[in-house]
């Protein structure tokens, strides 16, 4: 089934601070979303929104549909993995993968095989039996990968999932993100220009609340003769 | 809300923390019940709990403010919070898996202490000679104060980020309501308003239980207290919609 994610007029205030200024944009299944901007830029508050974890105005729809009236249903469609990748360090990673996969419904059989795929093809094999606190920070981001999308979700939402990793477990995860993005829609943010080039469909440039540019990728290098896009966004920026 | 219950209980019995309170609980309600000579059950002279009822809501205080301190503080300081708040269950199955993960530990300790029952039972002259209803209603008094002071802890531990603060909170509170507002009856200028105060207070619908007296408005005081403080409980947790 096709999936449409539309948002729009995305707005959040904290207190008198506007970080989202009325921002609309879509993304398709199959799509990977890529948001890009510098710190404050809103990157993360519209993740948080497309995760119903803060309250926000305008709407989002799936499918036409607003995620407003829906909530409990949206969120087992939504796989997120939060910006500090915060999990709980005293759970061995299968503990850690059933407790998440129960709170989603799965149990049993389901969920076994569930666990088994994630833990497959996030490269937990040999790990599978350790506890979180003993893993280095890229296989505790796989941990948060994998139980991002053990429940199956359409939509994946992943908040700089590659900060921190090194140059192999980046490209690992990169990997990673684009198989699962066959049949998802996965949204995510980076600071890296590089690494929206490589994986991305669509990218968004974000500043100070604003869109300033919305774009498939292909027609953006096209438009500006292939320039890299640390160059484009640099452009951008200026004008 | 399953879930969130059994992952509180898992976390509890799988740390040192857990044995810790637990021993120290009942190595506390050992020494004064059956070994220090002022309090001991046997200088009593009367086959009977009173003291360990009288005694053990001062123990509850400290064993409650330790496991409900964390709670949701730890969650929300370590940024765990986000990942149950990003899954497909409500505010409401979060408190209530942790609350009832909580008064069902604390209903745990009180059924280990049973045997301390059956030792009176045998050693009463003749055989079996205790007032077993005061010791029954005394147990579903106990159970209900405790149901009251974890929904409380629980608040404390969803206001604040730190742990200790909400220890401290949650202690001052239960003492404030078990005793602290008795004592505060003795002054004459207050007098008038005494039995009014008093109607607010652990101790008094408590003692009504371990009078052996099952007076359903002591019981829906501590039902009310119990859903009062869940809803605050509920309402904390969402301020991180904000």
């Amino acid at each position: 089934m096709s999936i449409h994610l539309k948002a729009k007029f995305l707005s959040k205030s904290y207190k008198t601070k506007k970080v989202l200024n009325n921002i609309s944009f879509d993304v398709f299944k199959g799509n990977i979303l890529g948001l890009v901007g510098k710190n404050g830029a809103g990157k993360s508050t519209i993740l948080k929104i497309l995760s119903s974890l803060i309250d926000f105005g305008g709407d989002v729809f799936i499918n036409k549909k607003s995620i407003k009236n829906t909530d409990s249903e949206y969120k087992k469609n939504v796989g997120y993995l939060s910006e500090n990748n915060p999990l709980y360090m005293d759970f061995y990673i299968q503990e850690y993968l059933t407790f998440i996969g129960n709170l989603n419904g799965l149990f049993k059989d389901d969920l076994e095989k569930r666990k088994k795929l994630v833990i497959e093809l996030c490269g937990l094999n040999s790990f599978q039996n350790e506890k979180i606190s003993n893993l280095s920070k890229g296989y505790r981001q796989r941990v948060g990968i994998a139980s991002a999308f053990i429940h199956d979700p359409d939509i994946l939402i992943l908040d700089e999932p590659t900060t921190g990793l090194d140059p192999s477990q980046i490209l690992e995860i990169r990997e990673l993100i684009k198989n699962l993005a066959k049949n998802k829609i996965v949204i995510f943010s980076s600071h890296l220009l590089n690494e929206i080039n490589e994986i991305c469909d669509k990218v968004i440039f974000l500043d100070k609340g604003n869109i300033i540019l919305d774009s498939n990728l292909k027609d953006l290098k096209n438009k500006h003769n292939n320039i890299s896009l640390d160059k484009i966004f640099n452009k951008i920026i200026v004008d | 809300m399953y879930t969130i219950f059994k992952k509180e209980i898992n976390v509890f019995f799988d740390s040192l923390y857990g044995i810790i309170i637990f021993s120290i609980f009942f190595l506390i309600n050992g020494l004064f019940i059956w070994i220090f000579p002022s309090s001991n059950i046997f200088q009593y002279g009367i086959s009977s709990l009173e003291i360990f009822f009288d005694l053990v809501p001062y123990i509850f205080i400290l064993f409650i403010s330790s496991i409900t301190m964390k709670i949701i503080s730890e969650e929300r300081s370590l940024g765990t919070l986000e990942i149950l708040l990003s899954q497909p269950i409500s505010y409401k199955e979060i408190i209530l898996g942790k609350f009832l993960s909580c008064w069902f530990l604390s209903i745990f300790l009180i059924f280990l202490t049973f045997p301390y029952w059956l030792t009176i039972y045998y050693l009463s002259n003749p055989l079996g000679n205790i007032d077993n209803i005061i010791i029954l209603n005394s147990y579903i008094g106990l159970i209900l104060l405790v149901g009251a002071m974890n929904s409380i802890g629980i608040f404390f531990s969803s206001i604040f980020q730190n742990q200790i603060i909400s220890f401290l909170s949650s202690c001052f509170i239960f003492y404030l309501l078990y005793e602290g507002i008795d004592m505060i009856n003795f002054y004459d200028s207050i007098n008038l308003i005494d039995s009014f105060i008093d109607h607010f207070t652990f101790s008094y619908h408590y003692s009504n239980f371990t009078k052996g007296i099952f007076q359903i408005s002591s019981f829906i005081y501590f039902i009310i207290v119990m859903i009062t403080f869940f809803y605050f409980s509920l309402v904390n947790l969402r301020i991180d919609l904000k």
